[in-house]
């Protein structure tokens, strides 16, 4: 069998280490530029930082080499990973205009989205019906609970 | 005398209708979060947490020891029945109580179970009631030097936990300890890692970490799966039938198991309850092995055996009274429920330490009662009332609860600080947390890092100030010298010692 570069052998463990080194090289960069580690022998507030960092560094190389040791190789299933990206994606909007529109649009509309994603069957009109049903139920379930039972303010709306 | 005293007015304030009444409800909300798979009580806690602002502290912690008994009991419900653990804790339960289920024996399985649980949760409470108060004076003699000591010791042993991988253990720490930086210094006005970002000055909260970790990550694992295999679960349970008299155990039975079994048991749960990071699965899973151990027929384990299932569960229950010890008096949790109850004191304002126990015991003490009532007198009367019908609760639809759980989670987000960055951050907290899980990074290390980060940097910059920079404080003071040695008693013990091969023996037994 022909061996691989360490390239070839990149899988989903090697790549999080990388991308572990990386965030941690950013990490590391803005802690110098902070302050010094130790000024007039004195530890500063980026010494105990750069000391996580360098541990840091150290574990996610570990990690890398076992990584490309494995015998698997990087492979992306999009049927795997859609659903939860267009979970992210849904609730970053959520946030969004969780304050512009309000609560309970924005809820309604959040809640909505994430019952068709969770849909075991599809195809009824029923359960569309269904769906709105209980999204509208949830949510003033919610609201009930944080504003009536436990007095948290949640947002109207600045735009209505 | 005093903390006796305390103790018995801790049960005098549980038993108010309006206290007890949130024991009851959170045991029945453990319950569910820890039948239903992929649902823990961490998560529960994790949800209730932003409602805890308003609501009393003491209702909330009886609350969060409801939860947590629950939680650590339910999770062998589907474990029992289809052989999927409700908790991870209940992994051990799974080995025997399905084999039992298939015999027809399942609720019996689900009645030992149960007893266990209750015996371990007991024996576990009472350590704590009587252990806590010693442990406060303890607390008293350690030093700035042996703090820091005392926390690099719960560092070292939660990474080490991870006997299968330390690196990673080691990362989702460090990881943890970084985010925690992210804002004003802990000891001087000054602000770091702030990219530049202005709403990053005032750090990341608690609560966002905690939401995003354990609910945002959980919804996004939950998305990946398919509808068949939910539908799958669902149809196995609606065929298993439960009949409420098989749930009690006889004197028999219990006598074949040996009253020693559960004694061992909560022992060994209770004082791996102690151990920062370990938890429940780790506690079931070491009291198994020495059943096994120390068996007259180990060859019957695997097979679907009551002295299996009374090992593990009198264990993982008995983890509740040890993991709350460190976490009172030293702010060091002992597992992820501890951490989150941990956030639940922080997040109102309560430091735990020497000071909470002595002038703020009255705080405590109905958190003490409520885990003793919670699995003396709750545990077994939730199984005989609510048995038989256990199974339905676990059916619920997919898609409410999820959503439910993401709209309450980020809800929650906003609540900590009224702001939609707060919001932002659990949204990414939670998608870091999913990555992290998704390569078997423990996420329990991450929070825990979070929690304990500022503290042991306090306590370092601390000790080198008052010794004019000299890092040799560390090896001269005797507190500090202790919890180094521990460090390296521990490392031998969980690096170089080989642990038992259930798997491999369970696997004979069975073919």
């Amino acid at each position: 069998m022909a061996k691989r570069s360490v390239l070839e052998r990149i899988n989903s463990t090697s790549l999080l280490a990388l991308v572990l080194i990386l965030v941690n090289s950013i990490y590391l960069f803005e802690a110098i530029k902070t302050a010094e580690p130790i000024k007039n022998g004195e530890v500063g507030i980026t010494f105990f930082p750069i000391v996580a960092s360098i541990l840091l560094y150290i574990a996610a190389i570990i990690i890398f080499i076992a990584g490309i040791k494995e015998k698997s190789v990087l492979s992306f299933q999009l049927s795997r990973i859609g659903k939860p990206i267009m979970v992210i994606f849904l609730t970053l909007i959520y946030v969004l205009i969780f304050k512009s529109i309000g609560y309970f649009i924005s809820s309604i509309i959040y809640v909505l989205c994430l019952m068709f994603l969770f849909e075991e069957e599809s195809g009824f009109k029923k359960k569309k019906l269904l769906n709105i049903l209980f999204t509208v139920i949830i949510v003033a379930l919610i609201y009930i609970l944080y504003q009536k039972i436990f007095g948290v303010r949640l947002p109207i709306g600045e735009v209505f | 005398m005093d903390n006796l005293l305390g103790i018995l007015q801790g049960f005098q304030t549980l038993f108010i209708p309006g206290v007890f009444i949130y024991v009851l409800l959170g045991f029945i909300v453990g319950t569910f979060f820890g039948a239903v798979p992929g649902l823990t009580a961490t998560l529960a806690i994790a949800l209730l947490l932003p409602v805890t602002y308003s609501m009393d502290i003491v209702k909330s912690l009886v609350m969060c020891m409801g939860i947590y008994m629950a939680g650590m009991y339910s999770g062998s419900i589907t474990a029992i029945t289809i052989n999927i653990p409700g908790a991870p804790s209940a992994m051990m339960t799974a080995i025997e109580g399905n084999k039992m289920m298939e015999r027809g024996e399942g609720a019996k399985a689900l009645g030992q179970a149960a007893f266990a649980s209750m015996i371990g949760g007991t024996i576990g409470s009472i350590l704590l009631m009587i252990v806590a108060p010693f442990a406060v004076k303890l607390a008293l003699l350690i030093k700035t030097p042996g703090k820091f000591s005392l926390i690099l010791f719960a560092f070292v042993v939660v990474i080490l936990a991870q006997r299968k991988s330390i690196a990673k253990g080691a990362v989702a720490t460090i990881l943890g300890i970084m985010i925690a930086t992210i804002g004003i210094d802990i000891m001087q006005p000054a602000a770091r890692f702030t990219f530049g970002i202005d709403p990053l000055v005032q750090g990341i909260d608690l609560m966002p970490l905690i939401i995003g970790t354990f609910a945002i990550s959980e919804l996004l694992i939950q998305s990946e799966k398919s509808s068949d295999e939910y539908k799958l679960i669902n149809k196995e349970m609606l065929k298993q039938k439960i009949s409420r008299r098989d749930f009690l155990p006889t004197i028999k039975e219990i006598k074949e198991i040996g009253l020693m079994t559960y004694i061992k048991g909560a022992l060994i749960g209770y004082f791996i309850g102690v151990l920062p990071g370990a938890g429940g699965s780790m506690a079931a899973f070491i009291s198994y092995a020495e059943a096994m151990r120390s068996s007259n027929d180990p060859d019957k384990f695997g097979t679907g055996t009551l002295e299996g299932i009374a090992a593990a569960e009198s264990a993982n229950n008995a983890v509740c009274g040890g993991a709350l010890v460190p976490m009172l008096t030293f702010s060091i949790p002992g597992d992820a429920v501890a951490a989150v109850v941990l956030g639940v004191l922080i997040i109102n304002g309560l430091q735990p330490g020497p000071r909470l126990m002595t002038t703020q015991f009255h705080l405590v003490a109905p958190m003490f009662a409520a885990l003793f009532v919670s699995a003396l007198i709750i545990l077994p009367l939730t199984l005989y009332i609510l048995g038989p019908y256990f199974i339905k609760i676990v059916t619920i639809n997919r898609k409410i609860l999820y959503s439910s759980i993401a709209l309450v989670a980020m809800v929650g987000g906003y609540v900590s600080t009224y702001s939609t960055f707060q919001m932002l951050m659990t949204l990414i907290m939670g998608v870091i947390a999913y990555v992290l899980r998704k390569q078997n990074y423990p996420t329990v290390s991450l929070l825990l890092g979070f929690i304990l980060g500022p503290m042991i940097e306090k306590y370092f910059r601390r000790s080198l100030y008052i010794n004019d920079g000299n890092p040799l404080i560390f090896f001269t003071q005797w507190d500090s010298i202790v919890f180094l040695l521990l460090i390296v008693v521990f490392y031998y013990f969980l690096t170089k010692r080989k642990g038992v091969d259930i798997k491999e023996i369970i696997e004979k037994n069975r073919s």
